[in-house]
């Protein structure tokens, strides 16, 4: 028979919780990119603001791991699922601002056909938004081998954005007059590849859930 | 023998081996072989009727006792078998007791300390006020009773009462201290009174301690063991247990699965 039912249904809750604001992350991200490739301001303008929503999602996570923690005293597993929602909160709210970068890019953009490196850089989010949805999945089965493979699609990630890095500076020595967005398409590839450290920090969190450990799976 | 085995078995207080209790045709404790190190705080947890309270009556002779009860296998103390070579009386001056509920004497405060030293053969009133005062000083009463120690110990509060029968286990100098629930019936403050004192007595004693309240074994102890069906589960570092129990029973239990 299972006990402390009310206990296990509030844990349950923060982890659906931890997955809609993942879903809502993913969401805004594949949008900020899709808005981006379209030149498409009025969609950005709504990514920038939407992002509030998930900023309050944060909070509200955050506090049920503070009163779960105090009122119900977790040990072992169950302590460890908590302090790594805490940890995916943080790290969701990370990317989800980085898809709002995104969508200021593209307003910023706005009227200005893309340079060529653009193309490179577009390879980047196609990785990442797999990385991403994966990592959700890890989550939720903490699935450690499954964690590892995604950790090594970072370092795809990683290899894209310095040639993306190479080519610009080629292509900005090139094009003089185009480095302001030469400079605001290096950014974009930065917050991609910072996105991709998320997921992989999302990972390692899983990892550590499943089995107390702490690893770093980007030097693994 | 590697260093570390040689300090390791330097700090070994207690140790029992193949430890068997049966109570008439109930079979209480099982097999159990571990090892208890000094200045330690050892917690036993586990849920009711696992034989926690029993094997602590082992370590002091307890079940000595109770008629129907039998002790198969060895308990060494500083690395002497209690069950074959130990005096009982000496045996429970070396190793006292504090129980659930407060069990003050029905005399005064002075009287129920120095109890245990005039057993043992102290009569002269200078010996006895020091042991007095030492006591209750070392179970943090002194400051609360210096002034009413000569009123009954019944009139203390129930937090006070405790730390008077820890200051009576103190009187007679022991080395170990087994306590069985000995917070179950205080308050908060109490409570946290006495897992003070536990923690600061343990600089001086080895402290094996059995308790319901999960959250004060992972307080104060060093080394948790977990006992089901009088079985050990299992037993190691009490952060260990807390973080990463291996069995997945310890895991059910601690997590309040367990039903």
């Amino acid at each position: 028979m299972a006990i402390r039912r009310h206990y296990l249904e509030e844990l349950e809750k923060l982890q659906k919780g931890i997955i809609e604001m993942g879903a809502l992350t993913l969401k805004a991200f594949e949008q900020s990119v899709e808005a981006f490739r379209n030149h498409d301001v009025e969609s950005a303008r709504f990514i920038i603001a939407n992002d509030e929503q998930i900023n309050r999602l944060e909070v509200e996570l955050n506090e049920k791991c503070a009163v779960l923690i105090a009122e119900e005293q977790p040990v072992a597993k169950d302590l460890r699922i908590i302090l790594n929602a805490v940890r995916a909160c943080y790290d969701l709210e990370r990317i989800a601002d980085n898809a709002v970068h995104v969508s200021k890019c593209t307003v910023n953009l706005a009227g200005e056909s893309y340079i060529e490196p653009v193309k490179e850089l577009m390879k980047m989010p196609e990785i990442v938004f797999g990385m991403l949805r994966d990592s959700l999945d890890v989550y939720l089965t903490l699935d450690t081998d499954k964690a590892r493979e995604i950790s090594m699609r970072d370092r795809q990630v990683d290899r894209l954005y310095r040639s993306l890095f190479g080519e610009l500076v080629e292509y900005m020595h090139a094009h003089p007059d185009k480095i302001d967005q030469g400079l605001a398409i290096l950014f974009l590839g930065r917050r991609f590849e910072r996105i991709a450290d998320h997921t992989t920090h999302i990972c390692e969190g899983a990892v550590y859930t499943a089995t107390g450990k702490h690893i770093e799976l980007k030097n693994d | 023998m590697a260093v570390e085995e040689t300090e390791r078995m330097n700090d070994l207080k207690l140790r029992t081996e193949n430890l068997n209790l049966y109570y008439g045709g109930l079979h209480a404790l099982k097999e159990i072989s571990i090892d208890i190190f000094k200045n330690r705080v050892t917690a036993f947890i586990g849920p009711s009727g696992c034989g926690k309270s029993s094997f602590l009556k082992t370590i002091n002779r307890m079940n000595d006792l109770v008629p129907i009860a039998k002790v198969e296998g060895d308990v060494f103390y500083d690395g002497i078998n209690i069950y074959k070579e130990y005096d009982v009386t000496e045996l429970r001056k070396r190793i006292g007791m504090v129980f659930q509920k407060p069990n003050p004497f029905p005399m005064s405060v002075y009287d129920n300390i120095a109890y245990g030293p005039r057993v043992h053969g102290i009569t002269k009133k200078s010996a006895l006020n020091e042991t007095v005062e030492k006591s209750l000083k070392a179970a943090v009463l002194w400051d609360e009773v210096s002034d009413r120690l000569h009123e009954p110990a019944l009139g203390l509060s129930g937090g006070q009462q405790q730390r008077l029968c820890i200051a009576r286990v103190l009187a007679v100098e022991p080395d170990v201290i087994l306590m069985d629930e000995p917070t179950s019936a205080l308050d908060p403050i109490s409570t946290a009174k006495i897992e003070d004192l536990i923690y600061e007595l343990k600089k001086e004693y080895t402290i094996v301690i059995v308790t319901h309240n999960m959250q004060q074994a992972a307080r104060i102890s060093d080394t948790t063991a977990f006992f089901l069906i009088g079985e050990i589960v299992e037993m190691g570092k009490t952060d260990q247990i807390f973080l990463k129990p291996r069995d997945k029973r310890t895991e059910d239990y601690i997590s309040g699965r367990f039903g």
